[in-house]
């Protein structure tokens, strides 16, 4: 579903990615670790077309990223270490915008307001202005809005980094139910136990290269830990 | 699926709108607009009814001027009224000079409020005698030299100078503000391209102004001026619609290709700023310099020396009928109408001849001076596709009447009344033929003859043309740069 091919992405003189090759399953959760500046944000961007590859190719649902901007993006849902809406609106209001743009249709106020409490938004706060939310509060509104769009894939850049431990686990919960409906998940994050706990598989990034890829099965929050330490150190 | 650019554009449309009505931007700019708006169009509408005024004094003044000379005439010929030399109605030269005259008055174009232009610096009415033309055409009113300056506060001046500055106001941000409140990595993860993006915060910004700059004039007009309601002025004010639209959409073109570059909002409005200044207010006066170094104006010192010069030869030449003795004053018989004859003093026969004189000797200057004149005007509307900002307001002054054209269309039409008023009384005087009542309603009269609205209509349709097709290029540029614009 998510598929990078042999991505390098040059920025002057410094590579941030260096001949990446990634691919993740339809109901996959694919994690990816790294240290800053390892790149992850950077293949991120590239599978948005926020940016364009130096070489290689990017594919979500075997479409063109850079050739299909838009069809790409009717298939994907993005949401951002730092949810920034706009803060002269209501939560709601700003759901019933982005989700509009993202589906083309209206949808009604009930439909919005579920959405919300799916994502952990107390019903009460839904109708303030998001000038007065939390960071936690406006994730969660980056939360509905992913969900109200009904992806195929979702590309999470550090989504918890926001959000308490209960609502940190709240929303794992709801990658893993997404995850069983089929939707394909990509997710950067520095959090080895939420990467082990809910990801399928995991990659971990360094200099711009994929230098190690594995199935959670497959390794205990020991090793893992052991193993990442052991790149970073490398 | 196809993409729906439609829907998406009327949802950023929609969405511009609620988030500029919130933060009161929007507000505090159409405010601002409204009041210059109605402050330059009252302005257009005071100077307008002032030379209306101007014009139905000097047609009332002659009116009444006419019927005074009827009365005394009669009263003359009938032997009823003493004979004074030189108010005699029945003497032709008096008749032709300072006794009776014409007014050759301009009216007001029916939309002369929307734009002062040349109107506050060239007369709109002349007096025409047998005096030589230097004397009345190149000796008008002194304005206000402040005015002269700064040129008055009017509507062209709002569309010219002020619209530009509110487009940057509301468009100098376009994309930055997203990019720098953080909301644009959200907008752009959706299926919606920021050309998209950037035409629909364009069109709210764009209706936004237009609906207050355009629809508020053209209004006030039509209730208060019903002149303004003929089909030819309607048509006038459908392209001066557009070329206002196509003005504003050529700064928020201009204001979308600066944000693609991808700088911070403060550094966009330092820019627009800067273009603002280049191509308002340097670009003009260095087209201004340009003009006076490629085709000089004409030299006013040289016109009035070579006026003093040519009016010294002709009292020379006529110094003999000068001279001669008021034989009228020991002689009062010498002033009735005999067999419809009358003896012009030759004093006035000589002051007749001698403006004639001068006249015919200056002309090969004022022919040059003309040239000279037209050539400069060639060159400007040459150089106005440069600049927009002049290019817009030739076409404004175009549609309101008061552009150079059109007085000099004027200056044209009353040199060749001045010449037919002379070539009427010339035989008279020179014969010592005696007016008559029946003479009194055939002196020549003044009709101004409008410029063809055609003429007109094309000269502004293809400004319209030309400001489309720059918006329509910078717009291109900048939806083009958009698609490869970095988002991080």
């Amino acid at each position: 579903m998510l598929d990078a091919i042999e991505v390098t992405k040059q920025f002057g003189a410094k590579r941030a990615l260096d001949n990446v090759s990634l691919s993740v399953l339809p109901g996959e959760i694919y994690c990816l670790l790294g240290a800053n500046g390892a790149g992850k944000t950077t293949l991120v961007n590239l599978f948005l077309n926020f940016l364009q590859p130096t070489s290689g190719s990017l594919q979500i649902g075997k479409l063109d990223v850079v050739r299909q901007p838009l069809e790409t993006k009717r298939l994907l849902a993005y949401i951002p270490e730092q949810v920034t809406l706009y803060g002269v609106l209501s939560g709601l209001e700003n759901l019933a915008f982005f989700s509009s743009i993202a589906i083309g249709e209206h949808l009604p106020r009930q439909r919005l307001l579920e959405l919300l409490e799916a994502a952990g938004l107390p019903r009460q706060a839904a109708d303030d202005r998001v000038a007065t939310y939390s960071k936690g509060m406006r994730q969660k509104v980056g939360i509905a809005i992913a969900l109200a769009k009904n992806a195929k894939a979702l590309l999470l850049d550090e989504p918890t980094s926001g959000l308490d431990p209960s609502a940190a686990n709240e929303f794992s919960e709801l990658l893993v139910k997404a995850s069983n409906d089929g939707v394909t998940v990509l997710t950067t994050t520095h959090d080895l136990f939420h990467a082990k706990q809910t990801g399928t598989r995991i990659g971990i990034m360094k200099q711009g290269r994929l230098v190690e890829e594995l199935r959670s099965e497959e390794v205990s929050h020991a090793d893992l830990e052991a193993l990442y330490l052991q790149h970073m150190k490398s | 699926m196809q993409p729906r650019p439609l829907p998406t554009l009327s949802l950023i449309v929609l969405h511009e709108a609620r988030i500029l009505v919130r933060d009161r931007t929007l507000l505090l700019v159409c405010c601002v607009l409204a009041l210059m708006v109605g402050y330059g169009l009252f302005v257009g509408l005071a100077q307008a009814t002032l030379r209306d005024r101007m014009v139905a004094q000097v047609l009332k003044h002659e009116q009444e001027t006419q019927t005074a000379n009827s009365g005394m005439l009669q009263s003359v010929l009938a032997g009823q009224t003493a004979l004074i030399p030189f108010s005699n109605p029945a003497n032709p030269a008096a008749m032709a000079g300072t006794l009776s005259g014409r007014y050759a008055t301009m009216l007001n174009a029916p939309l002369a409020a929307l734009a002062i232009g040349q109107s506050d610096m060239m007369p709109n009415y002349y007096r025409i005698t047998y005096l030589s033309k230097v004397q009345f055409m190149y000796d008008t009113e002194i304005e206000n030299p402040w005015n002269l300056l700064s040129g008055h506060f009017d509507l062209a001046f709002v569309i010219v100078f002020v619209l530009p500055l509110l487009v940057t106001t509301l468009g100098y941000n376009l994309l930055s503000a997203e990019r720098e409140h953080g909301t644009l990595r959200l907008l752009c993860s959706q299926p919606l391209s920021i050309a998209t993006l950037m035409t629909g915060k364009v069109v709210v910004r764009m209706l936004a102004l237009l609906a207050i700059v355009i629809p508020v004039p053209l209004v006030v007009l039509l209730l208060i001026r019903p002149e303004a309601r003929g089909a030819e002025q309607l048509v006038l004010m459908l392209l001066w619609s557009a070329l206002v639209a196509a003005y504003t959409l050529f700064w928020f073109a201009v204001a979308a290709l600066v944000n693609t570059v991808g700088l911070s909002s403060s550094t966009n409005a330092l820019i627009m700023v800067a273009l603002w200044t280049i191509l308002v207010l340097i670009l003009p006066v260095t087209m201004n310099l340009a003009v006076g170094l490629v085709s000089p104006a004409p030299s006013r010192t040289e016109l009035a020396n070579r006026t003093r010069v040519a009016t010294a030869e002709s009292l020379r030449e006529y110094e003999d009928l000068y001279s001669a003795d008021y034989r009228y004053a020991s002689d009062p018989e010498a002033l009735l109408v005999k067999n419809e004859r009358i003896e012009v003093p030759s004093r006035m026969r000589a002051f007749f001849l001698a403006k004639q004189k001068v006249d015919e000797r200056i002309e090969p200057l004022l022919k040059r001076f003309d040239q000279q004149l037209l050539q400069q005007q060639k060159l400007v509307d040459r150089l106005s596709l440069l600049s927009p900002a002049i290019l817009i307001n030739e076409a404004l002054t175009s549609i309101a009447g008061t552009d150079s054209h059109r007085f000099l269309a004027f200056k044209d039409q009353t040199e060749a009344f001045h010449q037919e008023w002379r070539q009427y009384f010339s035989p008279r005087i020179l014969e010592s033929r005696a007016m008559t009542i029946r003479d009194l309603s055939s002196l020549p009269r003044w009709h101004w003859i409008e410029m063809p609205a055609s003429e007109i209509s094309w000269s502004i349709w293809w400004r319209v043309i030309l400001m489309l097709a720059l918006a329509s290029v910078l717009g291109s540029l900048a939806l083009a740069r958009s698609s490869r614009l970095s988002i991080e």
